[in-house]
């Protein structure tokens, strides 16, 4: 778990270098793959409704690129000394 | 020698049907639709099932194929304003058509900004059935109602210098959630050659169906290029840009590989993810062989003939 945590901040630190740390995350997605984000969508909308996508995907994507691994990371970190405690 | 070769809509005087037939027909038409309009009970039912933008139809153009169902064409769209899903028109309602105003500016004699009401009493109207090839292998065949691209450029003049036209959507964030989605670069733009937006084919749809354009594909004003795959004929205008320089259009600038600035149809072109060969037809979803130029070569091929080097099917 805390190696997952750790590879998570690396990642975070990475992605923000490589794309900058202000491009969304839905930006830099859509540079490496470009067809997914409305593929994402129109699965999302279909299987979970159009508030699911505007109220909680869309938000995420608009964090900085950087912030969604960062936060993952954190999650596991919490949940790793969580289970050792 | 010269070598004339008949093109499908050269059709001999005699073959022409009398204008007094037509317009017996279609006065009669006409009262016809009236009576029925006055004897039913519900008044304002029966007016909004009235065409509301008659246009004669243009033999020079004939589909070919059986027409799509209207409820097909207008429930099965791609307008990434309003959603990446097909079913978007009824999101796309809360669009208002009227009053819309469409700027031409740019190198152009005569900068123009016309209310798109004005625009459809100002040129005369005529209706076109043309096929529509969607790059996702899927076509349409239905009948639009407008003006030539030609005669909307006649008005403002181009400068000898304009090369390129660009065809900007409209951008209006209270009623287009898309637009809240960053990684799009809007507004969606797209462009053609000064070239292609002269030729005979290039449309400026007001009306489908007899009626006006709804607002899921396109209305109030669009441009339709047949021969191309879909995305390149734009919807909705708020602005005509004609420049020197070649635009880089919307889908060119999120995935330049696979939706390029010419995007003419050509099955034996397969898209870099799925085969170009044939087509699904809305409504019957029959599957047939998709044409090159989707079957409009004899009007445009001519254009590119010039162009080998350039990537003319993606």
């Amino acid at each position: 778990m805390f190696g997952l945590a750790a590879f998570l901040v690396i990642a975070a630190g990475a992605v923000a270098f490589f794309f900058g740390h202000l491009t969304s995350f839905g930006i830099a997605l859509t540079r490496v793959l470009p067809g997914m984000m409305a593929s994402s969508q129109s699965f999302i909308v279909r299987n979970g409704g159009t508030g699911l996508w505007y109220n909680v995907v869309l938000p995420v994507m608009e964090t900085p690129c950087w912030v969604p691994f960062l936060a993952l990371g954190a999650l596991f970190l919490i949940i790793g000394i969580l289970r050792r405690v | 020698m010269l070598i004339k070769r008949k093109r499908g809509w050269e059709l001999p005087e005699s073959a022409a049907t009398p204008e007094a037939v037509v317009l017996g027909r279609r006065k009669g038409l006409a009262l016809g639709a009236g009576a029925i309009a006055a004897l039913a009970s519900d008044g304002a039912q029966a007016q909004s099932a009235l065409p509301d933008l008659p246009a004669m139809r243009n033999p020079r153009y004939p589909g070919v194929r059986a027409l799509t169902p209207e409820r097909d064409a207008t429930t099965f769209n791609n307008y990434y304003e309003f959603g990446t899903d097909k079913g978007i028109s009824r999101v796309a309602q809360r669009m208002p058509l009227s009053p819309w105003t469409l700027k031409v500016e740019g190198m152009v004699a005569q900068p123009m900004e016309f209310d798109v009401d004005d625009l459809r009493r100002r040129l005369p109207l005529e209706e076109r059935v043309y096929r529509l090839r969607c790059v996702e292998a899927w076509g349409m065949t239905v009948p639009w109602t407008g003006f030539p691209l030609s005669a909307l450029l006649a008005l403002v003049q181009p400068q000898p210098a304009a090369k390129y036209v660009v065809f900007e959507t409209a951008r209006l964030p209270a009623v287009m959630p898309g637009l809240r989605q960053s990684w799009y670069p809007w507004p969606y733009t797209e462009g053609c050659t000064i070239e292609e937006a002269r030729n005979e084919l290039s449309f400026m749809a007001v009306g489908l169906y007899g009626k006006h354009v709804p607002q899921q594909n396109g209305g109030p004003i669009r441009v339709l290029f047949p021969w191309k795959y879909g995305f390149k004929s734009g919807k909705s205008f708020s602005r005509i840009i004609l420049t020197d320089q070649r635009p880089v259009s919307f889908w060119e600038r999120i995935q330049g590989q696979e939706y390029g600035f010419w995007a003419n149809v050509n099955p034996e072109v397969p898209h870099p993810r799925w085969s170009q060969a044939t087509e699904r037809l809305l409504g019957s979803n029959e599957r047939v062989p998709t044409q090159l130029f989707n079957g409009y070569g004899e009007f445009v091929a001519g254009l590119y003939t010039a162009l080998s080097q350039e990537r003319l099917w993606t």
